[in-house]
């Protein structure tokens, strides 16, 4: 009853000021002094960041520190926001940066720290096993270039557009169409082996 | 590579991304081509397993919670910062102020002259000249011309010592102990040369002159403060030149006896243009002597104006006589004042020195520069003449005699004195013992109980009926003036022989009374 009745709060919450109060204006309050909208922006976009975060490493680990990280950079910075283009186009590329950031870090880490097997192991997974498709093909994903996996899933997963994906990343609209091509042309050579099971 | 751009068509189809005449026109395509058709189906299926395989990411139900948290720390942090910011500021400004200070450092010299100003200004408020309340006399000005000795304060016994030292810098110290005032120098200086009557009003009238002129070098007031004008070294010289230029033309003979040496040839015209130059400068640079410091500062002190405030106080001073000690200092060389002997700054101007009983002041460059003919040489042999006069001291002794009870507000006697070599005056002085006496604290003090009978030191009696005498009589205070007062105790022991007959005769009148009253009443 109880999950029923915050569902609810929420339902009465969010389309109302949705409809009402569009990004800019929120930010243009924030400017003004009225700190209290920046709730309102992180309410209706932390999970859209928390899920890029988390498609882009590939794992939840720390996507938490990187959407706190990325919210942070965004309260300090909005005052000059300068409202020429969508203010999700910035938070997103915000967000894929500092992906990216962490990413470089973990790189050089692990370059100086010990190896990590596990890193290594083969696409390559036995159908006798039985493994249960979700894994199979989250295995494959995982195996795709950053550069191919992050434009796929922020399309199949986000429902982004290209010219978001394109603005996010930082490359050509005709590049992200390729990329996605490549990563599914990808993800199906790396499920062959399933082809059968898959395709049942 | 045709068929991968096919593809990549297929694959922007099936995401929604192609434009309408794109999607006809690949729709088209589409159906005419199984492969096509079948790699629609793939890449369908493709998509259908990305989107149902992805698992979602876990809500973080205390996200929200602690980017605020993290927010509000940030925020802290920030005004944190705003709050150092006037700190910063200051310090920022510091550094500014030093960056100007080190390439104006004229500026902070102009603000240290400012409260120096402001400093000197407290102490600079009515300063009087000290040397009128030490009641200076011919006597003195004569004992500053061969001694540099001047009274500040006779009855502290506090005076004024001007020097030279070894390097030839001029120095004053104030100290304690007695002048050499009590010598009678003037006297014998007089007797020496044999001066007649004139010859001694025109001594009396030279350094009745000076007297007057000495009252503004040295000021005081009641924040005991004392300011002496380095002029004073040269009026000095001064007073010197013209008394031994004066002495010279009175009686050269005699005054070679004084002086065997002689005098250095000298040029008269020179020494008149000397005395009146030192007269005629004005310089106003004092040195302050203040219970916080010693400095020099420019004072303009007005003695025509003092001279007509002293005429007005002059008559409420004859109803309050004492009240002159306002002016009096002694000065009180303090730990303060010892304190600074490490201030750097000081070495610029002067350098002190202190011990119990002084205070000693040298000063390199400031005593005013007047072209002076070489008077040390002159002085060196006055001074070997002084001493020679020296030799004959004279002790004034102490009388004691009774005030006769009853008598007071009708002691009025009268002295005639013979003077030699005055011969043809015959000089009267009356004496109205009740004025001097009131003068005299320590007599009020011990005869205003009952049963005025005592003692009283008859130097301080001395002193007071000498202000009535003119100077170059005053050594009548010698021989004469002792056999002076012999004739006045003996009048006084008349006095008392009369009063005691008197008494007896009242007595014996009361007995005659009683006698003639009995038979009447038998």
């Amino acid at each position: 009853m109880k999950l029923i009745k915050i569902k609810r709060k929420k339902d009465l919450q969010y389309p109302q000021i949705l409809q009402l109060d569009d990004d800019f204006s929120l930010i243009q309050r924030f400017i003004e002094g009225d700190e209290s909208t920046f709730k309102t922006l992180v309410q209706r976009h932390k999970d859209k960041i928390r899920n890029i975060i988390y498609l882009t490493l590939n794992s939840s680990d720390a996507v938490d520190d990187i959407a706190q990280d990325v919210l942070i950079t965004i309260y300090k910075h909005l005052k000059s926001f300068r409202f020429e283009s969508q203010f999700s186009t910035w938070l997103y590329r915000i967000t894929v940066n500092k992906c990216k950031d962490h990413l470089r870090k973990v790189r050089i880490r692990s370059i100086f720290g010990p190896m990590n097997d596990g890193d290594e192991e083969p696409v390559y997974i036995p159908s006798t096993e039985h493994k249960d498709i979700s894994e199979i093909v989250n295995k494959a994903i995982s195996k795709l270039p950053e550069k191919l996996r992050l434009p796929l899933l922020l399309k199949d997963i986000e429902g982004l557009s290209y010219q978001e994906i394109a603005d996010a990343v930082g490359c050509e609209i005709g590049t992200v169409k390729s990329r996605i091509f490549r990563a599914r042309e990808g993800l199906r050579e790396f499920l062959k082996p399933y082809e059968q099971e898959l395709m049942a | 590579m045709e068929k991968d751009l096919i593809y990549q068509k297929l694959s922007a189809y099936l995401d929604g991304e192609l434009t309408p005449e794109e999607k006809n026109k690949l729709e088209g395509e589409i159906a005419l081509s199984p492969d096509l058709q079948k790699k629609l189906g793939e890449l369908k299926k493709l998509k259908q397993l990305t989107v149902s395989s992805v698992k979602p990411l876990p809500d973080s139900p205390y996200f929200e919670t602690r980017l605020f948290a993290s927010l509000q720390e940030h925020k802290t942090s920030f005004f944190t910062i705003k709050k150092l910011s006037p700190v910063v500021g200051l310090l920022a400004l510091t550094v500014l102020i030093m960056i100007f200070l080190k390439y104006n450092p004229q500026v902070i010299e102009h603000l240290v002259e400012q409260q120096k100003s402001n400093l000197a200004g407290f102490y600079k408020q009515n300063l009087k000249p000290l040397l009128y309340a030490a009641n200076l006399t011919n006597e003195d000005v004569f004992n500053f011309a061969f001694n540099r000795q001047l009274p500040l304060d006779k009855t502290n016994s506090q005076y004024l010592q001007l020097g030279y030292d070894t390097t030839g810098n001029g120095f004053f110290e104030i100290k304690t102990g007695n002048v050499a005032s009590n010598m009678n120098n003037l006297d014998k200086f007089i007797r020496a040369l044999n001066l007649n009557s004139q010859q001694k009003e025109k001594v009396d009238s030279i350094l009745q002159n000076y007297a007057e002129d000495l009252q503004s070098q040295v000021l005081v007031n009641d924040k005991n403060t004392v300011a002496i004008n380095p002029n004073i070294w040269n009026y000095n010289k001064a007073i010197l030149a013209d008394i031994i230029a004066f002495a010279n033309d009175a009686n050269e003979k005699e005054f070679t006896k004084i002086v065997p040496a002689g005098l250095p040839s000298y040029d008269k015209n020179s020494i008149v243009k000397v005395i009146n130059d030192v007269k005629r400068t004005r310089d106003n640079q004092y040195i302050f002597f203040t219970p916080d410091t010693i400095f020099s500062e420019n004072y303009e002190f007005d003695k025509h104006k003092f001279t007509n405030e002293m005429k007005k106080m002059k008559e409420e001073m004859k109803k309050a006589s004492y009240e002159w000690k306002k002016y009096a200092v002694n000065l009180q060389l303090d730990s303060s004042i010892v304190k600074l002997k490490h201030d750097p700054s000081w070495g610029k101007n002067f350098n002190v020195q202190f011990d119990a009983n002084t205070c000693r002041v040298n000063l390199p460059n400031i005593i005013p520069e007047i072209e002076l003919p070489d008077f040390d040489s002159i002085t060196v042999q006055i001074e070997r003449a002084v001493d020679i006069v020296k030799q004959v001291k004279v002790n004034i002794p102490n009388i004691t005699f009774n005030i006769p009870e009853g008598s007071h507000g009708k002691n009025e006697f009268h002295f005639k004195m013979n003077i030699p070599g005055h011969t043809d005056k015959g000089t009267e002085i009356n004496v109205n013992l009740d004025s001097i006496l009131r003068q005299n604290k320590y007599f009020i003090q011990k005869f205003s109980g009952p049963g005025r009978k005592g003692q009283i030191n008859v130097d301080s009696l001395l002193t007071s009926i000498r202000s009535m005498i003119p100077d170059s009589m005053s050594y009548f205070q010698g021989n004469e003036f002792k056999g002076q007062m012999k004739e006045f105790q003996k009048e006084m022991k008349k006095f008392q022989q009369q009063m005691k007959e008197m008494e007896k005769e009242l007595k014996n009148n009361k007995k005659e009374l009683k006698e003639k009253k009995d038979p009447i009443e038998i």
